[in-house]
């Protein structure tokens, strides 16, 4: 690096140099991904048929490859039922603690629309990126996608519950509802992060396929999940009955919470 | 087994957006012709259908049937009505296409198209129904009247979305299509003038057609209806210059009243 970036005389120095650092950068952006790459062609193992949930965690965490390897060469059916119910029970817990923010009718009703609603986006989500999948090259069934899917979820849930206490410690020292809830999104989008990161590793794995056309459907997955929050609103917050509030877009809601809390007020009166 | 695996697999979307060794084969051997053609025209059915209730689903459930009935026609109607000058352009490329092979061409370009449609369906239901929705309360108004405009500006937007995305899911088909004609034997900048060509021509004809089919997402001052009411009035490149014209309209008044003021 020292090297590349050395004086090479007159002819435009800084141009050179900048030059030199997009190409060593580059460089180890491929060798990284090659490396990333071959970590995982080397952990394509299948994992086994007495797999618990413990070992299914586990390996989500330090060998995904293996989960996905299992998914599409062994039992599929009882992994995925197990990835199902490690994602929801991931998501009841983290919707608990999201829930712990207001108290009260929150504490069943957060943790039951942090689960529904992300499920019903996946579900929402999954004929496009089966779709998606095929044209770019991909020779997955829709059961494999889905299954693929699931373990997207079920890693995403698993990275939520370990920022559960301390997304808990937070709830508990503030009332700043925008602050609580830009907290909670930034910890999602970390465990949504690495849990796309594991399905597109996958697809390209297993079929080569162009992280172009994955990396579409990860923003209109992104979108969707983005917008149930809004549909399902408020998940922090008071607790404002079990109807769904007026329509709104998420960045609309975002940048004008408040306007509803008011005009909320005397239904909530109302309902006390 | 396999073997009749393998057939069926021919068919589906899944093998239609793959465009999969085994397809380009039997439409380049003209094997399993009538597999391929059911399938295309099922995968078009189901995936129209999807995509037209929910076009027509923001202005009433009634209106999404409608055009979920209409949208599958537009399709055949478009493979029908630009096959014979398609064929002709084939040949005038020198690619030596039968008209029955440009069909198949065509209708699997369309297959593709659908499946990326109804795929993302689902998608688009749920953000559609976050919109406001007119209902019935409208009725009074003209399409240009101020007190409308919350809900007019919405149907505008929504004509531009329905159409940019239906347009680019029609390029994305025909763009799918250029490893079949690099298998039928086409030098590959041929295949490159010939896609855009076709991608023109059924550019050109879906376009008219629908207008001739619509409306799909119907006005919300009009009740939803199945037979366009005004064929002369306007056409399909009137209609959305007259959207664009609304939404950048609308965009500019939102924007504050001392610009308003300055146009």
């Amino acid at each position: 690096m020292n090297d590349t970036s050395r004086p090479d005389g007159e002819i435009s120095l800084g141009q050179r140099e900048r030059l030199h650092e997009a190409e060593a950068a580059r460089r180890v952006r491929g060798k990284s991904r090659n490396c990333a790459s071959a970590a995982f062609a080397d952990d394509y193992v299948l994992l086994g048929d007495n797999a618990t949930t413990q070992t299914v965690v586990s390996a989500l965490l330090k060998h995904p490859a293996q989960v996905v390897c299992e998914l599409i060469q062994g039992n599929r059916q009882r992994l995925t039922l197990m990835l199902i119910s490690i994602a929801m029970v991931c998501m009841l817990g983290y919707g608990l603690v999201m829930g712990m923010f207001s108290g009260g009718h929150q504490l069943w009703a957060v943790p039951a629309k942090v689960c529904l609603g992300l499920l019903l986006s996946a579900v929402i989500c999954l004929p496009s990126l089966y779709i998606f999948t095929c044209l770019a090259g991909g020779d997955q069934s829709l059961s494999q996608v889905a299954s693929l899917l699931m373990a997207t979820l079920a890693l995403g849930g698993i990275l939520l519950i370990g920022f559960a206490p301390v997304a808990w410690v937070f709830s508990q020292a503030t009332n700043a509802t925008a602050f609580m809830g830009g907290i909670h999104l930034a910890f999602w989008g970390i465990g949504v992060l690495f849990g796309l990161r594991l399905l597109e590793s996958a697809l390209s794995h297993l079929s080569r396929c162009n992280p172009g056309v994955f990396r579409t459907w990860a923003t209109i997955f992104i979108l969707v999940v983005l917008q149930m929050t809004t549909t399902l609103r408020p998940l922090v917050g008071e607790y404002q009955g079990a109807r769904l509030l007026g329509k709104k877009f998420f960045l609309q809601h975002w940048s004008a919470p408040h306007k509803e809390a008011h005009s909320q007020v005397p239904y909530l009166k109302h309902r006390r | 087994m396999s073997h009749l695996a393998n057939r069926a697999s021919l068919s589906g979307p899944g093998s239609f957006c793959r465009m999969g060794s085994d397809l380009v084969a039997c439409v380049h051997e003209n094997r399993d012709s009538r597999r391929i053609v059911t399938g295309g025209i099922v995968t078009i059915l189901l995936g129209t259908m999807a995509y037209g209730f929910v076009f027509g689903m923001w202005r009433a459930p009634l209106q999404g049937l409608y055009s979920a009935l209409k949208m599958p026609v537009l399709f055949f109607a478009t493979v029908l009505t630009s096959a014979t000058a398609n064929t002709m352009l084939a040949q005038v490329f020198g690619a030596a296409l039968s008209f029955r092979q440009v069909c198949i061409c065509m209708l699997i370009g369309l297959a593709v198209a659908a499946s990326l449609l109804g795929a993302f369906s689902p998608v688009l239901l749920f953000l559609i129904a976050q919109l406001p929705s007119p209902g019935m309360a409208y009725l009074e108004f003209e399409l240009t009247d101020r007190a409308a405009d919350p809900i007019t500006s919405v149907y505008w937007w929504l004509l531009i979305a329905h159409v940019s995305v239906i347009g680019a899911a029609g390029i994305a088909g025909n763009l799918k299509l250029y490893r079949l004609l690099v298998a039928l034997q086409i030098r590959k900048r041929l295949t490159v003038a010939l896609m855009v060509a076709w991608i023109g021509v059924s550019g050109f004809v879906g376009c008219e057609l629908s207008w001739l089919l619509s409306p799909f997402l119907c006005d919300p001052t009009i009740e939803p209806h199945f037979v366009q009411q005004g064929y002369f009035e306007e056409n399909f490149y009137e209609r959305m210059w007259r959207a664009f014209k609304a939404c950048t309209e609308s965009s500019r008044s939102r924007s504050g009243p001392t610009e308003k003021l300055n146009l």
